[in-house]
């Protein structure tokens, strides 16, 4: 059984259909890359399985638990997080407080206490900069407290949506380092980018959408071989 | 002007204010986290202050005594009316503003009738601490310096509770970025509920000391409604420090329009500040919508 199957899910945003029967399969462990052009609908099948955006209709099954009728906080507390696109950070809040934030549904105050101390040593600079207001962090150390915020529910499957947006290539190295040492803990990676070629580097498989429907899947390395892929993602003929 | 005069008036503006900046407080929190513009808020305000009368009337009873009542079952209404009314409104935003006005405006004549039927339409006061301490030159009555260490510490607590408690963290996280707070699994459905109530039981509490220095009958709410929104507005939306600049410089207006001209003019005070900061600095004094 897979860890997230998601079947068949249509979403609208009133008479515009954004997903026609998008259908995924991630097992514990990988890291699976959502690619597709912007306006595809990668942002709204993400906001879809962590319960932001409610389907329309269409089957979302965590762990073989239904969760599409769950609410965002039923989701998180089932094991599944969304760092979302553009990072959406408490600007005016201290990193300690994001993180305190992100911690909302720890079972005891010890264990959010005990996971705050462990997402400073994990990234020092949050540290560092515990007392500081989150909108006042550089780019890359934003993106680096909206990963640490949502491991700080301690989830199974964490939903990158555009890590990388707005980075340097040398601060996306980093992200890309980071969300390969997310994984090795055992945490299961479903990646939305930009950066194709990274991302395909970096993932066991892949889906590419396009027009809110899954066009093309398979293994990561398979997907960059692709010559459809080649040709629209890669700029290669 | 006489340096004494000047004094005096600046002393007697900021513990008006301090009673305004609570109200104001009140409907900072509800704007914040529900983006509703709550035009009952001096409903709640004036229902407060009328509870207090009756029961210093009847039974003489202290408003320190009725404010925590009054705070509780403001509390318990403000619940009810989220979760049976403006849990209701529309999703999208544009749409939710447009009904969340119409519908507080409803709930606000509303409750205008309630407390005539209530407590009929007489204007009441607290006769209560009706002296004044002497501090050197100056006159310090004793009703608006209870009311205004009372708003003090009503402000401070709720200031604690936004700052240390998990729940204050998650207002504050939904008032910021509600996307966000979505993404961490806050419960925002019962962030926006105890968020009303919290604020309508703020309203409240300031209803049970205004009373202590302003005379009200069921239908001056509206008055209290506005001048709320012209210290929130010099404040800034959603700028809880901001609140507490703006609550003084009405006071002060106040204060001092009072004395140079006369009772209906600075009545008019704080509207017309109200209607130049919309014009000349619509994000307000501090230049900051803490959205």
């Amino acid at each position: 059984m897979s860890l997230l199957s998601v079947r068949n899910l249509n979403v609208s945003y009133g008479d515009f259909k954004a997903l026609h029967g998008v259908s995924l399969e991630v097992d514990e462990g990988e890291i699976v890359v959502i690619v597709g052009a912007n306006g595809a609908g990668k942002t709204t099948t993400m906001n879809s399985i962590a319960g932001i955006l409610r389907a329309r209709s269409g089957e979302i099954l965590l762990s073989g638990e239904h969760i599409e009728r769950k609410s965002p906080r039923e989701i998180v507390e089932r094991g599944l997080v969304l760092v979302p696109e553009g990072r959406h950070l408490f600007a005016e809040m201290t990193v300690q407080e994001n993180l305190l934030v992100g911690g909302q549904t720890a079972r005891s105050r010890r264990r959010l206490h005990v996971n705050v101390r462990t997402m400073e040593e994990r990234f020092p600079i949050l540290g560092r900069r515990r007392g500081q207001a989150a909108g006042t962090l550089s780019g890359g150390e934003q993106q680096m407290l909206a990963i640490a915020r949502a491991l700080m529910s301690e989830p199974r499957i964490l939903l990158m949506d555009e890590p990388s947006i707005g980075l340097s290539p040398l601060l996306t190295a980093q992200i890309f380092a980071m969300i390969r040492e997310v994984n090795q803990t055992g945490i299961t990676v479903i990646l939305v980018e930009q950066n194709v070629v990274q991302s395909l580097a970096l993932a066991t498989r892949a889906y590419v959408i396009a027009e809110g429907r899954v066009v093309l899947q398979g293994l990561a390395a398979e997907i960059r071989g692709h010559a459809d892929v080649k040709r629209a993602y890669l700029g290669e003929a | 002007m006489h340096a004494a005069l000047f004094g005096q008036l600046t002393i007697d503006g900021l513990l008006v204010g301090g009673v305004y900046a609570l109200s104001a407080l009140g409907l900072n929190v509800i704007f914040g986290v529900m983006r509703i513009v709550n035009l009952a808020h001096g409903e709640f305000v004036i229902g407060a202050a009328l509870l207090a009368a009756v029961l210093f009337e009847r039974l003489h009873a202290s408003v320190l005594v009725v404010l925590p009542l009054a705070f509780v079952l403001a509390f318990g209404l403000g619940a009810l009316i989220q979760r049976a009314f403006l849990r209701r409104l529309p999703t999208d935003l544009a749409s939710a503003e447009a009904t969340s006005l119409l519908m507080t405006f409803g709930l606000s004549y509303f409750f205008v009738g309630a407390w005539l039927a209530f407590f009929s339409g007489n204007f009441r006061s607290v006769p209560y601490l009706t002296g004044a301490w002497t501090l050197g030159p100056f006159s310090i009555a004793q009703a608006r310096l209870l009311a205004f260490v009372a708003s003090g510490i009503v402000a401070a607590l709720l200031a604690m509770l936004l700052r240390y408690t998990a729940l204050g963290r998650a207002i504050r996280a939904t008032s910021q970025n509600l996307q966000g707070a979505l993404a961490c699994g806050v419960d925002v459905e019962r962030v926006r509920t105890l968020s009303f109530a919290l604020g309508t039981a703020i309203a409240a509490a300031s209803g049970c000391l205004l009373i202590l220095i302003f005379t009200v009958n069921p239908e001056t709410g509206a008055n209290v409604t506005l001048a709320s929104f012209a210290v929130i507005a010099l404040g800034g939306l959603g700028n809880y420090a901001g609140t507490l600049v703006g609550a003084a410089v009405i006071g002060l207006a106040i204060s001092f329009t009072g004395y140079f001209a006369t009772a209906q003019v600075a009545q008019a005070a704080p509207y017309v500040l109200f209607i130049l900061v919309l014009l000349l600095r619509p994000a307000g004094l501090l230049g900051k919508s803490g959205a």
